[in-house]
């Protein structure tokens, strides 16, 4: 090892172990953590997935003294947050002084209810959307770590991550009114905002549901290709699997040349798709 | 049942485990915080993500690992999972400051510390060092530089963690060496 190997080496070995944060800092973090995801949230499931359909869809999430522990009873969807209506989360302000106190936020139990009847009248089993996303904001640079935020438009446009989930959740709410080319207009919009976005694997899942919607049967193909390439192990695969992608064209409708074409050029591909998805090593 | 453990059945596949021997169905909230907050701060910083906006971006990994946590299987190690969120935190972050029009300043040095035992202010001048020098890279190589030599995460484990191939974590990895020891080489010459 040369002068500037060795030289190198120390000055990384001396860098290891720096940058660390203070206590004050990780408490910081945690007392706001704690207000975004403990106090006054409830999540109210707008559309659950078929597999938590019919069951006693229920999502607790206990939180003591920050003590986050999903406990899931049904779809575990609306416990990541895939799953809910809104967040709203207010007050817990972080507390004034020493910040190496931390205030316990008191044990919430947060019970996502089966879906309603309405929230899925007019949808279709195979367009039922993915469930609303809880919109968590993250938090002005100040450190007000949250505020209550149910619609888009009280989304500052700074926020990338809160005004993704915004968009999805419109893109979402348009296709459950079967608004299917409002909802793609609104992914598109997603996507070019955002465009390597946190909601990508989301928003491709949905893209696949609202192309369906739009009855483009042969783009809904490409894309759930897409999407299983992409994320191969998402959890919303199977959503994705029992979409009209993956569906036979009704038996009364002769084909098309463009459609058989399609299933000729894809349908294939979709049964043996293993090597495409894999994306990177 | 916890809820990595009803994610991975709900999700048809089974539980995994990770390279650290930590289950998917064993992983929970707290213990990723707990355990792995100082990893994703430490990133942030390394990656240029400045003192005033560090706890913003910080809180917004975890607000995404709580969204995500059930997606966790055990295929890649924890840190990985982590790093490739906050990866993906921290590019949001510089998206946005550029649309703010701001700029991402460069890593701050340590202030000038008080005359001290000689370690402290040797260990400042490295930390000032490699900070100037990590700023120099871009994002990409700079995070395999951090995760490589800093965090000391094998190859494999930052090819999960970016998602990108193994051959080009190593060509990152070593144009960020090679850019390293030039400029070590131009410090010992009074040149930097």
């Amino acid at each position: 090892m040369n002068d500037t190997e060795t030289r190198a080496e120390a000055l990384l070995d001396a860098v290891r172990s720096a940058h660390d944060p203070t206590a004050d800092d990780r408490d910081r973090v945690r007392v706001a953590l704690g207000a975004a995801l403990g106090p006054a949230a409830s999540i109210g499931a707008g559309t659950a997935l078929p597999e938590a359909a019919g069951s006693a869809a229920e999502v607790s999430i206990g939180v003591k003294a920050f003590s986050t522990k999903l406990i899931v009873g049904g779809s575990l969807i609306g416990a990541i947050g895939v799953g809910g209506g809104v967040v709203a989360l207010t007050g817990a302000q972080p507390p004034a002084g020493n910040s190496s106190t931390v205030h316990a936020a008191q044990p919430v139990a947060v019970a996502v209810p089966a879906p309603k009847p309405e929230a899925v009248t007019g949808a279709s089993h195979e367009l039922s959307p993915i469930p609303d996303e809880p919109v968590v904001e993250p938090p002005e640079p100040q450190g007000a770590a949250v505020r209550a935020t149910a619609t888009a438009s009280a989304i500052p446009s700074h926020s990338g991550l809160a005004e993704e989930i915004a968009l999805l959740r419109r893109a979402q709410q348009a296709l459950g009114k079967s608004q299917a080319e409002r909802s793609l207009s609104l992914l598109d919009e997603m996507a070019e905002r955002h465009p390597n976005g946190q909601m990508g694997e989301e928003a491709a899942a949905a893209r696949v549901l609202a192309l369906c919607g739009a009855e483009r049967r042969a783009e809904a193909r490409a894309q759930a290709r897409r999407f299983l390439s992409a994320y191969p192990g998402s959890v919303l695969t199977q959503r994705v699997r029992s979409s009209c992608a993956f569906q036979q064209a009704p038996s009364k409708v002769q084909p098309g040349p463009t459609d058989s074409a399609v299933r000729g050029q894809l349908g294939g591909r979709l049964e043996t798709d293993g090597t495409e998805r894999k994306v990177g090593p | 049942m916890p809820p990595a453990e009803v994610a991975a059945a709900l999700a048809g596949r089974p539980a995994r485990v990770d390279s650290a021997g930590v289950s998917s169905a064993e992983l929970d909230f707290q213990a990723v915080y707990e355990q792995h907050f100082d990893f994703v701060w430490r990133s942030l910083r390394r990656l240029g993500v400045s003192r005033a906006a560090i706890d913003d971006v910080t809180q917004e990994v975890f607000i995404v690992v709580v969204r995500r946590l059930a997606d966790y299987d055990g295929r890649a190690s924890v840190r990985s999972w982590l790093f490739g969120i906050t990866y993906r935190s921290f590019l949001g972050h510089v998206r946005r400051e550029r649309r703010r029009g701001g700029h991402l300043p460069l890593p701050e040095t340590l202030p000038c510390p008080e005359p001290g035992p000689f370690d402290q202010v040797r260990r400042a001048e490295a930390v000032r060092f490699v900070e100037a020098f990590l700023a120099t890279l871009d994002a990409d190589k700079r995070a395999v530089f951090i995760l490589a030599e800093l965090e000391q995460m094998t190859a494999p484990e930052i090819s999960v963690a970016l998602g990108v191939k193994l051959n080009t974590v190593y060509s990152r990895l070593r144009a960020g060496r090679a850019a390293f020891h030039q400029a070590v080489a131009l410090e010992q010459r009074g040149e930097s």
